[in-house]
């Protein structure tokens, strides 16, 4: 018998029993991700998404042009408790995957003079306080349910000069082999938020923003020895030569309203769309005590007019499995909606086409109507579109 | 058929009672001219006659494979005095019989008069024998033998009215009979007719019997040491020929009935042998023999409560390698633990070494089972079925001409149980459904016979599983097909050839199909995924013995195995060269790619056991190992050695060392995911132990024991270059790790003559483990870097305590019952609200950074759980039935198998598995 195989099968049966008969046991005694009962950040937006680099724009400086483009961050920030919170912006000038908790470690493999401006970017903004006393924001209004009042949200100013830089220090780092830069796709630098609250209770969450080469179609001789593959020129060929375009800069998705079908079965039909009259907050719906309904989010993108809109497709680049080419492939956007509630359930942590075919969900009313908030519940949608566009979108349900 | 002669003095050879016990119809023959024993007393071992009662058991010797033969019977001189006096008499002796079949020395055990004993010992001296054989080597053994003095004066005065022996023999044959025992059909021979009151005759080996009498009425007894007195009246008319069966219920069901109460004369330093008929009724192991390894020394228990990994001394599952009449096999359970694949009646005994085995095994750096399929010894159709709530199986066994035959066959039926309850749910107008349906099916074909010099064995075996889970799709839900397929058949022909006089040569080999599958379908998607792997093999082994003098034995073989593997995988991998984090994962973006793989290991190995002294026995081998795999090639040395000082007859002492090397597992090797230039995983056993005898049936067994390993396989964010080609490394040979403990086994053997058996055993060690942890541990994503320097943290498998209790009684009315009771430290678990949490809003996740984590820095709290066991038998003429109930956790503690976190780690909550579980099945032998 072949040895290795035997290992394998019995590892793989093993451990699949052993998970599943686990999964089997879930327990229902700990929080929901979907019910929002602490404090909770549910979505951070960058606006923009994607900020680009113009490779021409200084000839002297191949890796990019320095821009005055300003990045803004929100956060939708919630604690049904109420009280006050502090918080903190930074920025992570570094590829992380863990929230800038490895900041030190990638910062020790650049070179010196970059070390000196990654520091001066991570620096982070002085803390702030956000409450019902703060003049900057009115955090956790008493009828938070209703999303009225400002909901907590912060800006960060992200100046451009900062794109040379981190582009260089990307190309520059030989340990940085999957480094979107070399792939010509950009780098994904983040802001931090660290929020804090009556010195108990602490969050710290990490949103990317995308700084790609725009051109490089157009900038493709210039990229030469840059790149560990040729973009295709055009009237020019080039074997093995990869076709990329220049790039339109990704958007943030945008809620045009919700659709609602009453009772929880899948052949009710839809009403008219309703689209929010502050463009954020639509309803309210109202629902019954226990009773079910379906709600479905409406995107601009899926309206008629928008389908053929070139800002929901973009390229990527892909390995062939068998000929290890590098080949080019034009993707149109996937939008997917996670979901929120302050009471009540919803059916799906995340709709998305791939998953569960539609991006409508279930959403089921408490035996009671919350008596803190008078009857009223409040359903958020984040949207995000894969590449780093996010929207949010609330319903109000008023249970009766 | 002939009629026994009675009456004539001193005949009555009590035959072989035991040895039919002891070895089934195949020992008949033999028993027909040997007064073999109730019991075998031990004694296996040449030229060391024990001298007290405590010595009476020698060490001890695997497997009896055929009993001793009495050819030459010579009647001792009845004393003068007792024939006068018409005195019955009986001596009871131990008869010492050397390998080529002579006396080597008689011991009085008892005799009823003392003047008996002289002559019946000097009659015994001059017997003759066929020898014994072990492990089909003839073979010193001892026997305890039973001579009856019988004047035959004494019948016709001592029953009144009966005829006398002439008078008998001028009689034709009016009564002829066969005994057998109720159950099993099995002849009984040896057995005492009596006819109204006085003892007239006994069976022959076929358990058959002729009586010659007049006619009228009898009053019939029969009677046998090991039997119920059988008691019933016939009538002989006139000028009729009587005939008549006589089914003898066997004094107890006592599962321990065919155990030979021998010590294995252990070449392996930490070795433990179980019998079949030890373990069919242990608890907590649903009647499976094969899982009773879990209960021994050096075991580790499988957390999730399935059991069925095997964690030897703290290391991994693949670690320790599972053969089958010395084939590898590639899975041992159904299910990864609920019920192994070979029918318990195919099974004679596992052998278990957490270490030090000999030179013979490879591809393990951890232990070895070894399963040991029985010799067919069916000489009438024979069979039995079992039904329990999980599966239900059949077993027969007939002769065929010179060949034995036997087939098994089981089949689960959990899906059929899971699909009728959700069939009969309601279901709504667009509600989608759900079925998971797990089963599986196993099969054996052996057949066997013997030629000349050669035993010859071809055993097919096929297992097969499947988990299918089937969601149903509903207006919202997509129809999902996911299904779990692994199957496994061999044929295995094996020839074991006596070339001579101490000279065996057993050639093996073994064809073989292995395949795994993992897929899913996603109709409406139009997407599926597969994991496919096909697997063709072909073992070749030879395996040779010579036993040149009195103290060297030679052993020596070669292990060839060829295999080729043809992978296919379809599969949503990433292929694009960089992609944004996305809460969720693409299964729809499938790519398809195959490899065909091929792997040659040839081993060549010599093994040399030395007794320089009565008493010490050294074993020396040497494995030389070569790998041909994909890109690598590999070549291990391995030294092993084992000595074995038996210093008093009832102690001794041993010690191990031997150096194991196995090539890592394919995904490790391969370009790509692995590194072809990983070298094998390498690890040095050191074992130091103690035996002591306490009593005839209890054995202490200490060891001692540290596992030192390395080049055990770990993630490296390295880089070489390859003509200018930057290629990653993903894994180095820098991990490694190391166990050391003591193991203790306190065991009360099985017996016929006791109703209890059972053990304790305890293990105390310490694992440890030292290899990088991987992105995922801190909290990144498949592909993510791993630490660039090791670590050492506890390994997964370490259990400190480990204590397992056994017991089983024989109890009247076919009743038994057992208990298992164990007590286990919990496994070693990283907390996963140890790191830093955080959220990732692109991924829409909480996360934790463990960077700074020590791994595995807690324990799971204790382990412990009591099963028991009932068995209920109900004994026929010619069959038998078996109900038992096995509960599972009687007490219903809760014990802890993992924790499950909120969302955000914030808090988290036990999971327990296994609640009372009871499980009720039926078993039918014939």
């Amino acid at each position: 018998m072949h040895p290795s195989s035997r290992a394998t099968s019995l590892r793989s049966l093993w451990v699949f029993t052993v998970t599943f008969s686990l999964t089997q046991a879930c327990s229902d005694d700990l929080p929901q991700y979907t019910h929002v009962e602490n404090l909770r950040v549910l979505a951070i937006k960058a606006t923009p998404p994607e900020v680009l680099v113009d490779l021409l724009a200084n000839p002297d400086n191949p890796i990019g042009d320095i821009s005055t483009d300003e990045v803004v961050f929100e956060a939708l920030v919630l604690d049904p408790r109420g009280g006050e919170i502090n918080y903190t912006w930074s920025f992570c000038p570094v590829e992380s995957s863990t929230a800038c908790l490895d900041y030190d470690e990638r910062r020790a493999a650049a070179a010196p003079d970059i070390q000196t401006v990654l520091d001066m970017l991570a620096a982070p903004l002085p803390t702030k306080t956000a409450g019902p006393s703060s003049q900057t924001a009115e955090f956790a209004p008493t009828d938070w349910w209703s999303r009225r009042g400002v909901w907590q949200h912060a800006v960060l100013p992200f100046r451009f000069e900062v794109n040379a830089g981190l582009l260089a220090y990307f190309g520059g780092d030989p340990s940085a082999t999957q480094s979107p830069f070399d792939l010509i796709l950009g780098v994904w630098p983040s802001a931090i938020l660290e929020i804090e609250k009556d010195g108990e209770e602490a969050l710290r969450t990490q949103k990317r923003i995308n700084l790609a080469i725009g051109n490089p179609k157009t900038a493709a001789q210039g990229l030469a020895g840059l790149l560990p593959f040729t973009v295709c020129v055009d009237g020019q060929f080039v074997p093995d030569c990869v076709a990329l375009e220049d790039r339109d800069p990704n958007t943030n998705p945008q809620f045009v309203g919700v659709q609602v079908a009453q009772g929880d079965s899948p052949l009710a039909p839809f009403d008219d769309i309703e689209i929010a009259p502050s463009g954020d907050v639509a309803g309210p719906v109202l629902v019954t005590r226990r009773e079910s309904v379906r709600i479905k989010p409406i995107f601009a993108q899926e309206l008629e007019e928008n389908r053929e809109d070139p800002i929901y497709r973009y390229q990527t680049l892909q390995a062939d499995i068998d000929t290890e080419q590098i080949i080019v492939d034009t993707i149109e956007e996937d939008v997917s909606v996670s979901w929120f509630v302050s009471a009540g359930t919803v059916r799906d942590k995340i709709t998305w086409p791939i998953w569960t075919k539609t991006l409508d969900t279930v959403y089921t009313a408490p035996n009671e109507p919350p008596e803190d908030a008078d009857g009223h519940v409040t359903i958020w949608m984040v949207a995000r579109d894969q590449r780093g566009g996010l929207e949010w979108m609330a319903v109000e349900v008023l249970i009766q | 058929m002939h009629e026994q002669p009675i009456g004539r003095k001193n005949m009555h050879c009590w035959a072989a009672l035991a040895a039919i016990a002891t070895f089934g119809p195949a020992a008949t023959a033999a028993a027909r001219s040997l007064a073999v024993p109730g019991i075998l007393l031990a004694a296996i071992e040449e030229q060391n006659v024990p001298k007290t009662k405590r010595e009476e058991a020698p060490p001890p010797v695997p497997k009896l494979t055929r009993p001793p033969e009495l050819t030459e019977f010579v009647s001792a001189t009845y004393p003068a005095e007792l024939l006068a006096s018409g005195t019955r008499g009986e001596v009871v002796l131990y008869i010492d019989i050397t390998a080529d079949g002579g006396v080597d020395k008689v011991e009085v055990v008892s005799s009823s008069d003392p003047a008996f004993a002289a002559p019946a010992m000097s009659a015994a001296t001059k017997f003759r024998f066929i020898p014994a054989e072990i492990d089909f080597k003839p073979a010193a053994i001892r026997i305890e033998y039973r001579y009856v003095f019988e004047p035959e004066e004494i019948i016709p005065d001592a029953i009144a009215g009966e005829p006398s022996i002439l008078e008998s023999e001028l009689l034709p044959v009016t009564f002829t009979g066969l005994v057998r025992e109720a159950g099993n059909r099995k002849p009984v021979a040896a057995a005492v007719i009596s006819i109204n009151g006085a003892p007239v005759t006994e069976t022959d080996a076929d358990g058959r019997f002729d009586i010659r009498r007049a006619p009228g009425k009898l009053q019939v007894r029969v009677t046998t040491p090991y039997h119920q007195t059988y008691e019933t009246d016939e009538v002989i008319g006139q000028d009729e020929q009587l005939q008549a069966k006589y089914y003898l219920v066997i004094k107890s069901t006592n599962p321990f009935e065919v155990v030979v109460r021998t010590r294995a004369e252990r070449r392996e330093v930490a070795k433990i042998q179980l019998q079949r008929q030890e373990l069919e009724k242990v608890p907590g192991t649903f009647g499976d023999p094969v899982r009773v390894i879990e209960n021994l020394p050096g075991m580790g228990r499988t957390p999730g409560g399935l059991g069925g990994a095997l964690l030897v001394r703290g290391d991994r599952p693949s670690s320790t390698s599972v053969y089958l009449d010395g084939v590898d096999i590639p899975l041992l359970y159904h299910f990864g633990g609920l019920t192994s694949i070979i029918n318990s009646q195919f099974l004679e005994s596992i052998d278990f070494y957490p270490g030090g085995f000999g030179a013979r095994y490879g591809e393990a750096t951890a232990g070895v089972v070894e399963v040991h399929s029985r010799d067919l010894d069916c000489n009438m159709v024979r069979g039995a079925a079992k039904v329990d709530f999980i599966d239900a199986s059949a077993y027969s066994c007939v002769p065929v001409g010179d060949w034995h035959i036997a087939a098994a066959a089981r089949r689960s039926y959990v899906d059929l149980l899971i699909g009728a309850v959700l069939n009969s749910l309601p279901r709504e107008e667009g509600e989608g459904s759900l079925t998971a349906a797990p089963y599986y099916w196993d099969y054996q074909i052996k057949a066997a016979t013997v030629i000349d010099d050669h035993k010859i064995d071809l055993f097919a075996f096929g297992t097969d599983d499947q988990f299918k889970v089937i969601q149903t799709g509903s207006a919202e839900s997509i129809n999902i097909n996911f299904k779990l397929h692994l199957g496994t058949h061999r044929f295995l022909a094996r020839d074991r050839w006596r070339l001579r006089d101490k000279m065996t040569l057993t050639s093996q080999i073994a064809p073989g199909f292995q395949l795994q599958n993992l897929s899913s379908e996603y109709a409406e998607l139009d997407a599926s995924t597969e994991f496919g792997t096909n697997i063709y093999t072909i073992d070749w082994r030879e395996d040779f013995t010579f036993e040149a003098t009195d103290w060297l034995t030679l052993r020596a073989g070669i292990d060839h195995r060829f295999g080729t593997a043809a992978l296919n995988v379809v599969a949503p991998i990433p292929t694009d060269l960089v992609r944004f984090p996305r809460p969720t994962f693409d299964y729809t973006n499938t790519e398809e790619f195959g490899r065909d793989l091929s792997r040659y290991n040839h081993a060549y190995w010599l093994e040399l056991e030395l007794k320089p002294l009565e008493s010490l026995r050294i074993v020396p081998g040497l494995r030389v190992e070569r790998w041909d795999f994909y890109k690598s090639q590999k070549l291990s040395i391995m030294p092993r050695a084992t000595v074995r000082w038996q210093f008093e007859e009832d102690m001794a002492i041993k010690v191990a060392y031997g150096l194991y090397e196995k090539l890592p597992e394919p995904n490790y090797l391969i370009d790509g995911t692995g590194n072809p230039g990983l070298a094998p995983e390498r690890a040095h056993h050191f074992i130091g132990g103690y035996e002591y005898k306490i009593t005839e049936l209890i054995d202490l067994d200490l060891q001692g024991f540290y596992n030192l390993r390395s080049n055990i396989p770990t993630q490296s964010a390295a880089v070489r270059y390859e003509n200018g080609r930057e290629i990653r490394q993903n894994f180095d040979s820098a991990g490694e790790g190391y166990t050391y403990g003591m193991e203790i086994l306190l065991r009360q053997l099985a017996t016929a003559d006791s109703n209890f058996y059972g053990w304790i055993a305890y293990t105390l060690s310490k694992s440890r483990r030292r290899d990088r942890a991987t992105g995922l541990f801190q909290g990144g994503s498949f592909g993510d870097e791993p630490d660039k320097e090791t670590q050492e943290y506890p390994s997964n498998f370490d259990q400190t305590h480990i204590l397992t209790v056994v017991g089983q009684w024989v109890l009247p009315w076919g009743l038994e019952a057992g208990f298992r009771f164990r007590l286990v430290s919990g496994n070693p678990y990283t907390p996963r609200d140890a790191g830093i949490v955080y959220w990732d809003a692109d991924r829409d996740t909480y996360r934790i950074d463990n960077s700074n984590v020590q791994r595995n820095s807690e324990r799971m709290p204790m382990f412990h759980q009591l099963d028991v066991r009932v068995d209920k038998t109900w004994t026929y003429d010619l069959w038998k039935l078996t109900a038992y109930l096995e509960i599972i956790n009687v007490y219903y503690q809760k014990n802890v198998e993992q924790y499950q976190y909120s969302y955000d780690y914030d808090k988290r909550v036990p999971l327990t598995l296994l609640p009372i579980l009871p499980v009720l099945g039926l078993k039918g032998e014939f």
